[in-house]
């Protein structure tokens, strides 16, 4: 007996392809298919949906939760969770805009305010789950209600009227530049970097390294408090971009904006790919997983659904995609083990 | 110290090192010479992989020197003794699952561009020439998520080299999990590291892998030195009982020379697993000590686990325990049926160590020591009292905790958690991966005893004088087929690498 008959008889042709496992790995092409299918969902509903206009109030309502979703994907790659994110783009916002009010003639480069205070509350974050090692769950929860109350402590019942502040934030912000609505430029080009810096930066590879297998890392000499406080650090930091972009969208600067902001987030991120185990998906996914879950929203509104409709879909959203989430992982681990034992014969 | 006038690579000097009361390494010292390959052995626990920790950067030593080359080297992380070429890969290889081949070669430390950046394709190109040279068939753009425990230890080695040619390299049971084939391998590859003048620090229990291919063996017991000579002037028994601090006569027990003929327990007719294994067919008896051979991968816990329902592959054939066909088998069934099956990744599955012995061991017996759905507490302790004296778990009492446990032991409280049930066949695959001498010996024993007392064993092994010393009958299984089916009398540790690896292919 040969072994050339028994290979061929033991593979037969299910031997499964390279570009399954890639492609089921990489879930990119999966949150895209899914927008797609919400389009011809909510178009064939709704008349008005699927109009340049519609689309274009959808692509600037879901650009500042792209820029949050990038930064809580960057935790969640840790196996991590930033609950703490509604608050700090509030927290961020009212100071920050504060003090653009108080210095008008600083010019735009004022907006790096918001986002050193966000970064200032990622660096609290990070320092209470890298180092001190409280979970992050309950360690974000408690930065949530304390970053929410210092915006209302220091708010004292007053507002920020967007009329009070200089010119540059409304028109940067809510303003075109080639014909093209600056914030969705800001959200693709916020994706794209963090996206390149993830996959190129060392800090990026560490991120992945620490959320597939921490006692690994730890072993391999990556300092995971560091990366974790770094990723924390980095998450506060888009979030103070998105506090001063939510900032500048609404009317009046309010303690109590983007409330239940870390929900809607989470399902972006969990829709995008972003495995909620850590170490796999990718900031570009998430943002997708954005724009899918804004899309659904504005869906639900153009058909006539309610509030409460509304909330149900959000936390189905979220469980169906951690369902999904798991049964890919396991069919991945499945299609990749198959493959080992047809290539070791 | 070694005969030649060289400095040696590594001289360990009254290393000490306790974890809480447990003192773990006592005034160790040795010296490893450069170019040559030196053993380090002892039983689980005797303070080997502390040594390991502790050179290597993982653990600082309570107190005592490690000089390399000569020179006090103290370094403050594995990633410093790596960049000073010292290295050590593991048995159970630590990956990122959800990274590919290069990424985990070069974690750490990856290539960079000027700009700071991760420079991917020269990563991809090092890591993919680096596979190479290790003869490795991997891709470096594979995901690591999957590959076997032997592919993954390619990377380790890999890992090793990545800064560059390793001065000092410790192997802590690199061969536990590999297949004959691929331990030949690796052995050529550790030759031809330590021609080219590194130190190889080789960390083993597998005795017979050392024959021929060990310079020196240093024998560590209860965490002290106990000797460090050249190879070629100790005998095999001598190195055991120094392991051991006794003379053991017998690394295998003896099974009875024939089982006393009883009625079929298991029988398997024509199971296929496309893609995994084909047309498997065999049959238990009560009594009789089944091992079944093969290389790693060859499809033979596969099998096991598609007797037991667990494969998650679409199998077709026909399970028939003790006269009873399952057509669809699950494992609650076949527990019910009184098959059992203890699979390789013990502690995965098999233990909850925070908890007493007592609560392991009865916890897959609880219905027996229950009324109306309450645990009734005497049965229970007497459940537990019984099955502790009859594997001799060591240990204080049934209220102990798991975690307080050696590796042996811990086995031994797996194996009793089933034993509780009164189980009719008994799978064991790989039952003495990772376990010292002494307690391996005892685990054979153990398994002679229980098919003594009417049970249908099967013994899953990759460990070939342990298939031939405990079995009555051998299957060799190669490439999802049973290529050959031997008795006892009539196999030999050639005859059936022949059959594993498929004749010609590896002279015998």
């Amino acid at each position: 007996m040969t072994a050339t008959p028994v290979k061929a008889a033991v593979l037969g042709d299910s031997r499964p392809s390279r570009f399954r496992v890639a492609a089921l790995q990489n879930r990119v092409l999966g949150v895209l298919a899914f927008l797609v299918v919400l389009f011809v969902f909510f178009g064939a509903l709704a008349p008005n949906f699927a109009n340049f206009d519609n689309i274009n109030t959808i692509a600037l309502n879901a650009s500042i939760l792209v820029v949050v979703a990038c930064a809580e994907a960057t935790v969640v790659l840790t196996r991590n969770y930033d609950l703490s994110v509604g608050s700090v783009v509030a927290l961020a916002s009212y100071v920050g805009f504060d003090v653009i009010r108080l210095h008008p003639g600083a010019g735009p480069i004022l907006a790096a305010v918001p986002m050193a205070l966000g970064a200032l509350c990622g660096a609290v974050n990070g320092a209470l789950v890298g180092y001190s090692g409280v979970p992050s769950v309950i360690a974000t929860l408690g930065t949530m209600s304390i970053f929410r109350g210092l915006a209302y402590v220091y708010a004292a019942g007053r507002q920020i009227d967007l009329k009070d502040l200089p010119d540059w934030v409304d028109k940067g912000v809510n303003g075109h530049v080639l014909g093209l609505a600056v914030l969705p430029l800001i959200a693709v080009v916020v994706a794209a970097l963090a996206g390149f810096l993830l996959r190129y930066l060392p800090l990026g590879r560490q991120i992945y390294a620490v959320g597939s297998n921490p006692q690994a890392a730890a072993f391999y000499g990556l300092n995971a408090p560091s990366v974790v406080f770094r990723a924390y650090v980095l998450c506060g930091l888009l979030t103070g971009l998105a506090a001063f972009l939510f900032g500048a969208r609404v009317t009046y600067v309010v303690p109590y904006l983007a409330q239940g902001l870390e929900l809607t987030v989470l399902a972006a991120v969990v829709i995008g790919g972003v495995s909620v185990l850590g170490g796999s998906g990718n900031v570009v996914g998430a943002a997708i997983g954005a724009v899918a879950i804004t899309a659904i929203d504005n869906g639900l509104v153009l058909i006539g659904a309610s509030d409460f409709a509304r909330q149900f879909m959000q936390g189905a959203a979220i469980v169906a995609a951690v369902v999904v989430d798991a049964f890919v992982q396991r069919r991945v681990g499945e299609i990749v083990r198959a493959m080992q034992r047809a290539g070791r014969r | 110290m070694p005969p030649d006038a060289t400095t040696p690579r590594l001289s360990v000097v009254g290393v000490s090192k306790h974890f809480g009361g447990v003192r773990a390494l006592t005034d160790v010292g040795f010296a490893v010479a450069p170019g040559a390959v030196h053993a380090l052995l002892g039983e689980n626990g005797a303070g080997k992989s502390t040594l390991v920790k502790i050179v290597t950067g993982v653990q600082p030593p309570d107190s005592g020197q490690i000089l390399l080359d000569g020179q006090p080297a103290r370094f403050a992380s594995p990633v410093a003794a790596r960049a000073a070429g010292v290295v050590a890969v593991y048995q159970d290889p630590k990956l990122f699952p959800h990274l590919d081949v290069a990424e985990n070669v070069f974690v750490g430390m990856y290539p960079q561009t000027r700009l700071g950046l991760v420079a991917r394709r020269r990563m991809y190109a090092r890591a993919q020439s680096l596979l190479d040279t290790l003869d490795a068939h991997l891709d470096a753009r594979q995901p690591v998520l999957g590959l076997s425990i032997g592919e993954a230890q390619y990377i380790e080695f890999a890992r090793a080299m990545a800064a560059g040619e390793p001065r000092l390299l410790f192997l802590d049971e690199p061969t536990a999990a590999l297949t004959p084939a691929e331990t030949e391998r690796l052995f050529r590859l550790v030759t031809r590291m330590k021609d080219r003048g590194a130190a190889i620090v080789f960390i083993s229990h597998r005795l017979e892998d050392l024959r021929g291919f060990v310079d020196t063996v240093t024998v560590l017991r209860d965490g002290r030195h106990v000797l460090t000579r050249p190879a070629a002037t100790l005998s095999e028994s001598e190195i055991v009982s120094s392991m051991v601090g006794r003379a053991v006569d017998q690394l295998y027990a003896t099974p009875p020379s024939s089982p006393v003929a009883r009625e079929e327990r298991l029988r398997v007719e024509g199971l296929t697993a496309p893609g995994v294994f084909n047309d498997v067919s065999f049959s238990v008896a009560g009594g009789e000590i089944l091992g079944v051979a093969g290389l790693v991968g060859a499809g033979r816990s596969e099998i096991a686990q598609a007797i037991m329902g667990l494969l998650r592959e679409p199998t077709s054939g026909v399970v028939t325990v003790a006269g009873v066909k399952v057509p669809r088998p699950s494992p609650r069934r076949m527990q019910e049926l009184g098959v059992v099956y203890l699979p390789e990744d013990r502690d995965g599955v098999g233990l909850v160590v925070s908890q007493s012995i007592e609560t392991n061991l009865t916890i897959a017996a609880l219905k027996q020591i229950s009324r109306f759905g309450l645990i009734r507490r005497r049965p229970e302790r007497r459940l537990a009292e019984r099955l502790m004296g009859e594997l001799s778990i060591k240990a204080g009492g049934v209220g102990d905790a798991v975690a307080t446990l050696s590796g042996g032991n811990r086995q031994k409280v797996v194996l009793g958690k089933w034993l509780a049930t009164t189980p009719r066949v008994l799978i064991l695959d790989e039952p003495t991966h990772g376990v010292d001498v002494g307690a391996k010996a005892q685990v054979h024993r153990m398994i002679a005893e229980l098919a003594a007392a009417g049970l249908a064993v099967v013994v899953i092994s990759s460990d070939l004088p342990e298939v031939l010393g405990v079995s009555h009958r051998i299957l060799v299984v190669r490439e999802g087929r049973i290529v050959a089916s031997v008795d006892r009398a009539e196999a030999s540790e050639s005859g059936i690498m022949a059959a594993a690896t498929g004749a010609g292919r590896i002279a015998a």
